[in-house]
């Protein structure tokens, strides 16, 4: 296996694979400054969302960590933020400056949208220049953050596209990667597997807390047996019949060997290298966010029946083994192991054809998601406004 | 065949490995050692392959053992669904993986589709 990529190496030490520079609202008021910013000063990157407005408590702090950390995420190279007012701009600002990368902020109340995105494109334009001479250098492969979840999932996920990134994990793992899975309710009836990998009691008890702390959110909300929501409309045309079967098929995303170091909260950044579980919501677009958030800089996405999903700062590779989507989503499918069905390659060669194209994607190729300009951004919030 | 599996929950091994796949509808191994339950747990197998219909002999791989076994398939079954290995009656558990993932609610017999018309969850 390579041991070198190409990356871009950030004031903080952490590399990326991707140099952008991203125009960030702080709340939904501020998209349409930021999209203006975006649209004045082209190849950089707004990223609009519905939220930041009247939160509070843990669902604020959330709000708050998971803007800083995509922010900070070394795939990005400078950050133009917008926000209705000083006060809680200042606090994203703060935030991602203390990567030591470029940022500033801007509120836009005493000035209105015109002048706002007037003193912003200039600050972007300055950023663009400024970055698009940063260099991509020789990284070590202990230096890449890879996370993954998979989307739109039927029964070849899970005998072909997860465990290929099972596979793939594996051999990232004995390298010193740092590694992440998530997805808290998709391991229902899988869960005493992923306890037993866990590395000892304490993260075991970590692991089952969180654990069990979802099944509660279920119970209390649930007003079936969630067979509409878990497993997916999608997942049941795919062949998937019950959450415990979907998460069998899930869980083979941490292959055989990594042991789970470490347990994280929503947009937490780990501490060490390693294999690390976050506490998340199964639904694709939240989950990869939440990843971008927590500092990974590429991302596995296995997908059956043809999850179209991508993320703006994050790339997301996306692994298949379902021979009919290959053939009818192909320009969603960056590695196709439909083969692996057919007995065609083995798990370790599907394995090592996902680290090609990891390394590929690492030294710049973009991915099906990228070229489709799919930039879903999507927040996880914990409960209602005030 | 067993119909809880504690101890396999216990076991830290992870041998998520006993998954059965009806890889084609053709036989084309000559060297078929019977299945033995001891061996194989599984109650149903995933058909990875467009088209199969009912009167076809379907050849399964068991994947971890690189094994193969074959099956009278009684009904259509789309790609990516399943078909059952054995005969199940109402509220049997499904084995797959080598591990439960549900109960039967409607009797289901070896070679017919097992999806959500007859096998729900335990959970929620």
């Amino acid at each position: 296996m390579q041991t070198k990529f190409r990356g871009y190496r950030r004031e903080n030490g952490r590399v990326g694979v991707r140099n952008h520079v991203v125009i960030l609202p702080v709340d939904d008021l501020s998209n349409a400054a930021s999209e203006a910013v975006a649209h004045n000063v082209k190849g950089t990157l707004a990223i609009p969302h519905p939220y930041g407005r009247l939160q509070f408590g843990a669902d604020l702090e959330l709000h708050f960590r998971t803007l800083i950390g995509a922010g900070s995420n070394p795939n990005v190279a400078a950050v133009v933020v917008i926000g209705i007012e000083e006060g809680w701009t200042k606090k994203v600002v703060d935030g991602i400056a203390a990567t030591g990368k470029p940022v500033t902020g801007f509120g836009i109340e005493l000035h209105g949208d015109h002048d706002t995105i007037m003193r912003a494109s200039k600050m972007a334009r300055e950023y663009l220049q400024w970055s698009s001479e940063k260099q991509r250098e020789d990284c070590d492969l202990n230096e890449l953050w890879v996370s993954c979840k998979c989307g739109e999932s039927d029964t070849t996920s899970g005998c072909g596209s997860n465990p290929t990134v099972g596979n793939a994990f594996d051999k990232l793992y004995a390298a010193g990667c740092t590694l992440v899975f998530g997805e808290t309710t998709e391991l229902t009836g899988g869960e005493q597997i992923v306890a037993a990998r866990c590395r000892d009691e304490k993260v075991r008890s970590d692991f089952m807390r969180v654990f069990d702390r979802y099944q509660s959110v279920i119970n209390r909300h649930k007003t079936s047996d969630l067979s509409d929501s878990q497993p997916t409309k999608g997942n049941i045309a795919g062949g998937l019949t019950t959450i415990e079967e979907k998460a069998l098929g899930n869980i083979q995303k941490i292959g055989k060997q990594c042991v789970i170091d470490g347990v994280i909260d929503k947009a937490e950044v780990p501490s060490g290298p390693g294999l690390w579980f976050m506490d998340s919501s199964s639904a694709a677009a939240e989950m990869v966010t939440l990843c971008a958030a927590s500092g990974f800089v590429v991302h596995f996405f296995p997908t059956g029946q043809g999850n179209v999903i991508g993320n703006p700062i994050l790339p997301v590779v996306k692994i298949c083994a379902n021979p009919r989507t290959v053939r009818t989503m192909a320009e969603h499918v960056d590695v196709d192991t439909s083969g692996l069905l057919q007995r065609e390659i083995t798990m370790d060669q599907a394995g090592d054809k996902l680290l090609d194209m990891m390394f590929r994607t690492a030294n710049g190729r973009l991915t099906a998601a990228e070229a489709l300009g799919h930039r879903e951004f999507v927040l996880t919030r914990l409960y209602e406004s005030a | 065949m067993p119909t809880t599996f504690s101890t396999w929950r216990g076991n830290l091994a992870l041998e998520l490995s006993r998954r059965i796949l009806a890889t084609s509808c053709t036989i084309d191994f000559t060297e078929l050692r019977p299945v033995s339950s001891a061996v194989c747990h599984d109650s149903v197998a995933v058909v990875v392959v467009e088209g199969v219909k009912a009167g076809q002999t379907l050849t399964g791989l068991i994947l971890d053992e690189d094994r193969t076994i074959t099956l009278p398939c009684a009904q259509d079954i789309p790609l990516g669904h399943k078909v059952a290995l054995k005969d199940m009656k109402v509220g049997d558990t499904v084995i797959k993986y080598g591990a439960d993932v549900g109960k039967v609610v409607a009797p289901i017999k070896a070679g017919q589709h097992a999806h959500v018309h007859n096998i729900k969850t335990k959970r929620w």
